[in-house]
């Protein structure tokens, strides 16, 4: 890690928060579909198999986002692991 | 209505189509849904069929939904629209209602928003029905009607409404409405002087969590409240709960119902007894006690004094003003003011009263 200083420019800041809210929106679509889905199983339990596919799938989409946006953070902060 | 609503819904997930179509075809009224992943193809299928509903999101590429809204809302004035967005961005969100839109929706991240959500669609659409042939494609929404929607979607914002010189805030939390100021009024009496309001204009800003609660009641109560004393449309004050709903006033006390900012009114026969007269009032028996004990105190210390009679008393509170006035044949009147009417306009308006209620 570096113990430089960093300094971000406004326009750098602008840029990291709307890859913040970005994120944000991609998370909460992955949750609502979690929702969703738990809500269908109980509407229409023929669906369960899908359903359950459908919810397995998100958390790892979740973690993907939370990555992603971590390596744009760092990368804008030029922090190094 | 015999045919099923149709809903057509935009987003760029294909899974999220897929499940909320299902969920939404399942709605106890049983809605046609019918769905699209892109603008351009949402808005082909506008032009072959009608639908009620547009429930779309906003961020999606190519042709967004903010793009999609503002052509729809030309074209299909009649059609309701509802955004379902993955986060609430003010901006967006104040675009989108000036877009004309009906509801702004968080996609529900939870099982009780979900609910939530599902109950606001049918009731959409049930409203729908029941309103056919009224207001159907009326653009403009009255403030109460954004007030419930911005409560209905859980949203936390602060309103701004601004009418003349007036300014006013509404504070909304998580869908509850926890503070307003008017002037010098704040809480429910606040609330209450801004739907009174008959026009202006609002925009949102942004939610301030921090803003103490100052308004305990629900939501839900004090909109049905406050929409009730504005269907009385009894001018620029009207309002009040103990006034809102109640019966049409007696027919003496009719013409002075009209005054600005009557809250409640009451007569006492010259004996004190016999039959009174309210309206607005709950507890007439306790306040016509009242106000019959004081007058015979008054004129006592009036005797006492030597200073004549009695002609007009005038209470200011911090929660409403109050005045009554004496007359040997009719007895006395008593009226309640609201707490905005300056003082001069209480003394005033209650001669007025009286002068109108003697002759």
């Amino acid at each position: 890690m570096t113990k430089a200083q960093v300094t971000l420019n406004a326009e750098q800041i602008e840029e990291l928060n709307q890859k913040l809210s970005h994120m944000r929106h991609e998370i909460n679509n992955q949750l609502s579909l979690v929702v969703a889905a738990i809500e269908l199983i109980s509407l229409k339990p023929e669906l369960r198999q899908k359903m359950i596919d459908t919810v397995t799938q998100q958390p790892p989409k979740i973690t993907a986002e939370i990555v992603k946006f971590s390596k744009e953070f760092e990368q804008a902060l030029g922090i190094m692991r | 209505m015999a045919s099923r609503h149709k809903i057509l819904l935009l987003d760029d997930d294909e899974q999220i189509l897929e499940l909320y179509q299902e969920l939404l075809q399942n709605l106890p009224s049983q809605p046609e849904v019918t769905v699209s992943s892109s603008g351009a193809r949402a808005i082909a299928l506008l032009e072959t069929e009608p639908f009620t509903l547009l429930i779309t999101d906003l961020r999606m590429p190519k042709m967004d939904g903010l793009q999609v809204l503002a052509i729809v809302r030309r074209k299909y004035p009649e059609l309701r629209l509802i955004v379902l967005t993955g986060v609430l961005d003010e901006e967006y969100r104040s675009r989108a209602y000036a877009l004309g839109v009906d509801l702004f929706w968080q996609k529900p991240s939870s099982s009780e928003e979900f609910q939530f959500f599902k109950d606001c669609i049918e009731s959409f659409l049930g409203r729908e029905t029941a309103e056919e042939g009224g207001f159907r494609g009326m653009q403009s929404k009255s403030l109460v009607d954004l007030i419930q929607l911005e409560c209905l979607s859980q949203s936390s914002t602060v309103l701004r409404i601004t009418q003349g010189g007036m300014e006013g805030k509404i504070w909304l939390q998580d869908g509850q409405i926890t503070d307003a100021v008017a002037g010098d009024l704040n809480g429910e009496a606040a609330f209450k002087e801004i739907l009174s309001w008959k026009s202006g204009s609002f925009e949102l800003l942004p939610a301030d969590p921090t803003h103490a609660r100052m308004i305990a009641v629900s939501s839900q109560g004090l909109l049905l409240d406050s929409a009730q004393a504005l269907d009385e449309g009894r001018g620029p004050y009207a309002d009040t709960p103990g006034a809102a709903g109640t019966t049409p006033a007696p027919s003496a006390l009719a013409p002075l119902v009209r005054f600005e900012g009557v809250d409640f009114l009451l007569t006492v026969p010259p004996s004190g007894d016999g039959e009174r007269e309210s309206w607005g009032l709950e507890n007439t028996k306790e306040v016509s006690a009242w106000v019959w004990d004081t007058q015979k105190r008054l004129r006592e210390l009036g005797d006492k004094l030597g200073v004549g009679g009695l002609a007009q008393v005038s209470g200011f509170g911090l929660n409403r003003h109050w005045a009554f006035a004496n007359s040997d044949q009719k007895g006395l009147l008593c009226a309640g003011f609201r707490r905005a009417v300056p003082k001069d306009k209480v003394d005033q308006t209650m001669k007025l009263m009286f002068g109108k209620w003697i002759s």
